[in-house]
């Protein structure tokens, strides 16, 4: 009995330090993300409570571009937009 | 030709604000114009994690800890150090990369988001005589490369690089490319913008005046690339007197040119910001010069706009020059 608990203890041991190590290297070398759309299409398709950062999601039929304009929150905001005219946008300093 | 629907997107990033605009999907089998808002802010998360210089675990500061030669780093970290590289080329060594240490001296060692600027008026009251920048006489960047396939960047031991000179630009052409089969697209990296889309809708683009309570100059545009470069939300105060980001790299010292902003635009963002920058540090006689082409404006110490190049031409056709 305690030898089968050992090997159970054991297994989980190298399973904990397996993916810790599979983590650290698909962190440093592995396959970038950033440059995959795949991988990150993939991610993306997580559930809310799998996402790094909250969204405040916003829905709302603006039909005065101006009025979407206005939004701004400092977490993601998203926003559809029914509209005579294209939204303007803007460039200042940066 | 009208755009019936967008979704709009925004977040903070890059020590600015982003905003997205996406059109309808116009192909079968692509994420809706939500979802793939979402897989752009994740794409644009992930490189800003990458590339900042404000966060000591980012892959870019492991890159400028490392005292080897030669350092093998993500394809991401790759193609931001070679469109640094690229900027740097086109400008003559103007929009120089490896200013890290002068800029942390200046006092720009951390994020500046959120911080209030001081005002343009007081800056200017006090700056030093005015006069163009120029590039380092030993081309330090130059010793710079990057192989982006094997993803191995190597450099002189000691030179750091920033990406920030060019990483907004970027990171708008990116995520542009990642935007085909929608009918239009924006992507407005704090101010660096990416318009497009498989049949894009003229819109307006409205450049903000630094130091007035109204646009500086505004055009209509489909596709193409703008971008603004100058010292209005970066400015602040040192013992030695007001300093903002954007250096002359022979002296390491904030640039004072008689240009207050510079904007341009061009075929990526990457291109519009260089040219952004070279104008703003070049001063207002050869800024006429380098945006003669694609077309941009300055707005000088006083205020005034200059309208360069086919935004000076009443007839002209900002997106020609765009396209040329």
């Amino acid at each position: 009995m305690t030898t089968r608990v050992g090997k159970i203890a054991l297994i989980a041991v190298l399973a904990s330090l397996g993916l810790a190590a599979a983590l650290s290297w698909s962190m440093t070398r592995g396959a970038d993300p950033a440059l995959r759309p795949k991988a990150v299409a993939a991610a993306t398709q997580m559930t809310p409570t799998r996402r790094v950062v909250k969204t405040v999601v916003i829905r709302r039929v603006v039909h005065s571009p101006g009025v979407a304009s206005s939004l701004s929150t400092t977490s993601a905001t998203s926003t559809p937009v029914a509209a005579a005219t294209p939204a303007p946008v803007s460039s200042g300093t940066s | 030709m009208s755009a019936p629907f967008e979704h709009e997107r925004r977040l903070d990033l890059f020590g600015s604000r982003v905003r997205l605009l996406i059109g309808e999907p116009v192909r079968v089998g692509i994420p809706s114009s939500e979802a793939k808002a979402i897989q752009i802010e994740f794409f644009l998360r992930l490189l800003h994690r990458r590339l900042t210089r404000f966060d000591a675990s980012s892959e870019l500061c492991a890159l400028n800890e490392d005292r080897g030669e030669t350092c093998s780093v993500s394809p991401t970290l790759a193609v931001a150090v070679d469109a640094a590289l690229w900027a740097a080329r086109r400008s003559g060594g103007l929009v120089d990369p490896t200013l890290v240490g002068e800029l942390e001296h200046a006092g720009y060692a951390t994020s500046r988001a959120n911080l209030p600027a001081e005002r343009i008026a007081d800056a200017l009251a006090t700056a030093p005589e005015r006069e163009p920048a120029t590039p380092r006489a030993d081309s330090r960047w130059s010793g710079i490369a990057v192989a982006t396939a094997a993803g191995i960047v190597k450099r002189p031991a000691g030179v750091r690089i920033d990406t920030g000179g060019s990483g907004k630009g970027l990171a708008a052409d990116l995520a542009a490319e990642r935007l085909g089969g929608y009918s239009s697209f924006v992507v407005d990296a704090g101010g660096d913008l990416r318009l497009g889309g498989e049949s894009p809708p003229e819109r307006l683009v409205r450049i903000d005046h630094p130091s007035a309570e109204r646009p500086a100059h505004e055009f209509m545009l489909g596709s193409g690339a703008v971008a603004t470069s100058g010292i209005k939300t970066r400015l602040w105060r040192t013992e030695a007197g007001f300093a903002h980001h954007l250096l002359d790299p022979s002296t390491g010292k904030p640039a004072w040119t008689g240009v207050i902003q510079a904007t341009s635009l061009g075929s990526t963002a990457l291109e519009a910001e260089t040219l952004a920058k070279m104008a703003f540090l070049s001063g207002p006689r050869r800024a006429h010069e380098i945006l003669s082409t694609r077309g941009g404006l300055i707005v000088l110490d006083d205020g005034e706009v200059e309208l360069i190049g086919p935004l000076a031409e009443p007839a002209g056709d900002p997106a020609e020059a765009v396209a040329a």
